[in-house]
């Protein structure tokens, strides 16, 4: 399987990795280290591949620009950040980072038997609601793709799910109702 | 949890027990006088609910509510929420199943579930070697018991407006007490309910007390028109007293002048009075004047006196006879355990005059017998019926009747009363205070509903239950059950009927089986 990414810079509170162009994971993906770890990609960036470079305005469009000066875009690299959350081992979930993630550490998909049981802990909404939305303003909506993503899997009752679920959240947003229902709004069952 | 519906969020035994509920459970799957029972470490804690309560921990919720049901369910617990109010009661012993009366209570959390069939039946069992079965929680089909003995050592009352199932209620109870030989009965009938024939305004006619239990139920009447009486009244002039009179001005429109004229000439005849005042009905004025001169009283207040007599010696069962053999008969019945019916037929039939005019002074005679009989004599424990009791145990005349007397002698001499009646504020509140068991049907009225609950510990409580009775629901609470309970009476139907008509100690249809 090909990787995603691959971890270029490791803070405790978030990685750092490089992609490809055109194939970065969009944000609110899921994505686990080939030991286990699990991410959650709350942004992105572009930057140079040569430090101290700084891009120059052409005036033309991508397209043109990929034509006429394609080596603009082979001096950028792409980058996405994704916070750590967890690790997957045999089929279990543990909401608790317990490894240090290497550097170089490539990055994958999840399958949807993983994300599925990371949804079935609870827990998990906890760690969603402590990522800071002054540092990460796009949170908020990062929770309700994720959201709509895991119950547009869903073959069961979708309702149940939905209840579970906001049923959780409702108590870990008791004080904010106005973030709950944005949320609850955002989902659609 | 098994059932669960809640936790123990707060309370004390004075304030009771606040339980939020689980997010699952429907807050209209719950009632105002559902049993309730949280569930401690040592004791399972008997309760009713008093009230239903939803609110929300955070008010922002109401600037832009949950849109649909999903939402609805999914913010409950959290942000709204359904708590209900439980007045806790009793204690069940967990490893004894001992019932006492609240005095602890449980840790927080502690859970909450709806009382099953088995603390009812701790509880409400009948475990009393008399126990009668007489209704069912609101909500459930569990039975609920009492213990005739306890019931019968003191007064009881049964209020409620019209057509609330008072009459009906009595009826099964006394049906217990006959079954049971708890009690000897003297029913004072007024609309003819108790003896051969019950009227239904569902179902006609059904059978009544005598139509139940044959022999062991008397049937008197006021008046020969009663084919199904066994005997009739007869009331002799030497039984009424100037003092019974007087309780009844409210029905002679007597005047306290009339009042005292009687009061003189009873002084001077002795119990010749009325005979003495009857004899005067067809005489002239002149013959009046000339006989309140020789008696000493103002001559127009005699007159007076005559013509406000004149309805009460138009009741034909008042009689110049010496002997009141229809009271010796009775007592003699009820000596024997059975139990009496007095009926008022014919153009007697909602006689107040005849009804109140019988009852007072058949009771007077049949307690100064009693009373006067050796404690031996004494050991059938005598119960007396009266409806429309207000009458005769209002605030003025209870002192001037042997009601009175009677609801504050009770258990002197084995004597209680049995009132059933619609308006229990005008029952003088001292007589009230000695009514030991409260059977409250619906009632409508403020001063009503605080009558019954007068002198009563929680009973504003109780009163949020009462406003939400139906007819043939009552709010049963005092001295013979251990805690206050809503209840559906029974059905008085076929069933009832062969229940209790089998006799006690015949052996039943399989055990016969058995033995052949
Ligand atoms: N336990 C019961 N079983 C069957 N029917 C009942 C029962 N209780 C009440 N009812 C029905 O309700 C009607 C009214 O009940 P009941 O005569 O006992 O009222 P009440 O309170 O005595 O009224 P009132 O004050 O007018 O005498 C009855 O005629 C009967 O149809
Ligand atoms: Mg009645």
């Amino acid at each position: 399987m090909k990787h995603i990414g691959e971890v270029i810079t490791v803070r405790s509170d978030v990685l750092v990795a490089e992609g490809e162009r055109s194939a970065l994971p969009p944000l609110g993906t899921i994505l686990k280290s080939d030991r286990g770890v699990l991410c959650l990609v709350v942004s992105h960036s572009i930057d140079n591949k040569i430090p101290g470079r700084m891009p120059i305005a052409y005036g033309k469009s991508i397209e043109q620009l990929e034509r006429e000066q394609p080596q603009v875009f082979a001096l950028m690299k792409w980058m996405f950040q994704a916070i750590p959350f967890g690790t997957l081992s045999e089929g279990s979930v543990e909401l608790f980072l317990n490894k240090v993630v290497e550097i170089h550490t490539l990055l994958f998909e999840t399958r949807k038997e993983e994300r599925d049981l990371i949804f079935k802990e609870l827990r998990f909404f906890d760690f969603l609601f402590s990522i800071d939305k002054s540092v990460f303003p796009q949170r908020d909506k990062i929770i309700v793709s994720l959201i709509n993503a895991y119950l547009n899997d869903l073959l069961e009752v979708k309702e149940d799910e939905y209840v579970r679920i906001f049923s959780y959240i409702s108590k870990i947003l008791r004080n904010d109702y106005q973030t709950l229902k944005y949320i609850m709004d955002g989902v659609s069952i | 949890m098994n059932g669960s519906i809640g936790f123990l969020k707060s309370g004390s035994i004075g304030d009771g027990f606040l339980i939020r509920l689980n997010k699952t459970v429907n807050s209209e799957s719950l009632q105002i006088g559902d049993f309730i029972v949280v569930q401690g470490d040592l004791y399972d804690y008997f309760g009713i609910i008093e009230d239903i309560r939803i609110g929300s921990s955070n008010e922002d919720v109401f600037f832009n509510p949950p849109e649909n049901k999903v939402q609805r369910i999914a913010v409950k617990g959290a942000i709204t929420f359904s708590e209900v109010l439980v007045t806790p009661y009793l204690m069940i012993e967990k490893s004894t199943n001992r019932v006492v009366t609240i005095k602890t209570i449980p840790e927080h959390f502690s859970d909450a579930r709806k009382a099953n069939e088995r603390d009812i039946r701790i509880v409400f069992g009948g475990n009393a070697e008399k126990a009668f079965h007489v209704g069912s929680p609101l909500t459930m089909d569990e039975r609920i018991y009492i213990d005739l003995e306890k019931l019968a050592k003191r007064n009881n009352a049964i209020f409620g407006i019209t057509g609330s199932g008072k009459t009906f209620l009595g009826r099964i109870i006394f049906s217990g007490l006959i079954k049971h030989d708890v009690a000897s009965l003297l029913i004072f009938d007024m609309h003819n309910e108790y003896g051969q024939f019950a009227k239904s305004e569902k179902k006609g006619k059904l059978k009544s007390l005598k139509g139940l239990f044959g022999t062991k139920v008397k049937v008197f009447d006021v008046s020969d028109k009663n084919s199904n009486a066994d005997d009739f009244i007869k009331i002799p002039y030497g039984d009424i007293a100037a003092a019974d009179i007087a309780m009844l001005s409210f029905l002679l429109s007597y005047s306290q002048h009339s009042e005292e004229t009687a009061w003189i000439i009873n002084k001077r005849f002795g119990d010749k009075w009325l005979k003495h005042v009857e004899e005067l009905r067809s005489a002239t004025e002149a013959e009046i004047e000339e006989k309140a001169k020789e008696w000493g009283v103002n001559s127009s207040s005699l007159s007076a006196l005559i013509r406000h007599l004149d309805k009460l010696l138009s009741l034909d069962f008042i009689q110049n006879i010496k002997e009141d053999s229809s009271v010796q008969k009775i007592l003699r019945y009820l000596k024997n355990g059975t139990s009496v019916v007095v009926q008022f037929s014919g153009k007697y039939a909602n006689n107040p005059l005849a009804y109140f005019t019988v009852a007072n002074i058949i009771t007077r005679r049949i307690h100064e017998l009693y009373a006067s009989a050796s404690e031996e004599e004494r050991n059938k424990r005598i119960m007396i019926v009266v409806e429309e009791a207000h009458k005769l145990l209002s605030s003025d005349i209870k002192d001037k009747n042997i009601f009175g007397t009677i609801a504050r002698e009770m258990r002197k001499y084995n004597v209680t009363l049995f009132v059933i009646d619609q308006r229990p504020s005008e029952i003088d509140s001292e007589v009230l205070s000695q009514v030991g068991t409260r059977f409250v049907m619906q009632l409508m009225d403020e001063k009503d509903m605080d009558a019954v609950f007068q002198g009563v510990g929680g009973g504003s409580r109780l009163k949020k239950i009462l406003r939400t009775l139906q007819p043939q629901e009552v709010l049963l609470f005092g001295y013979a059950v251990m805690a206050p309970v809503p209840m559906r009476v029974r059905e008085y139907n076929e069933s009832f009927f062969k229940e209790v008509s089998e006799s006690v100690s015949a052996p039943s249809a399989e055990d016969a089986d058995e033995l052949y």
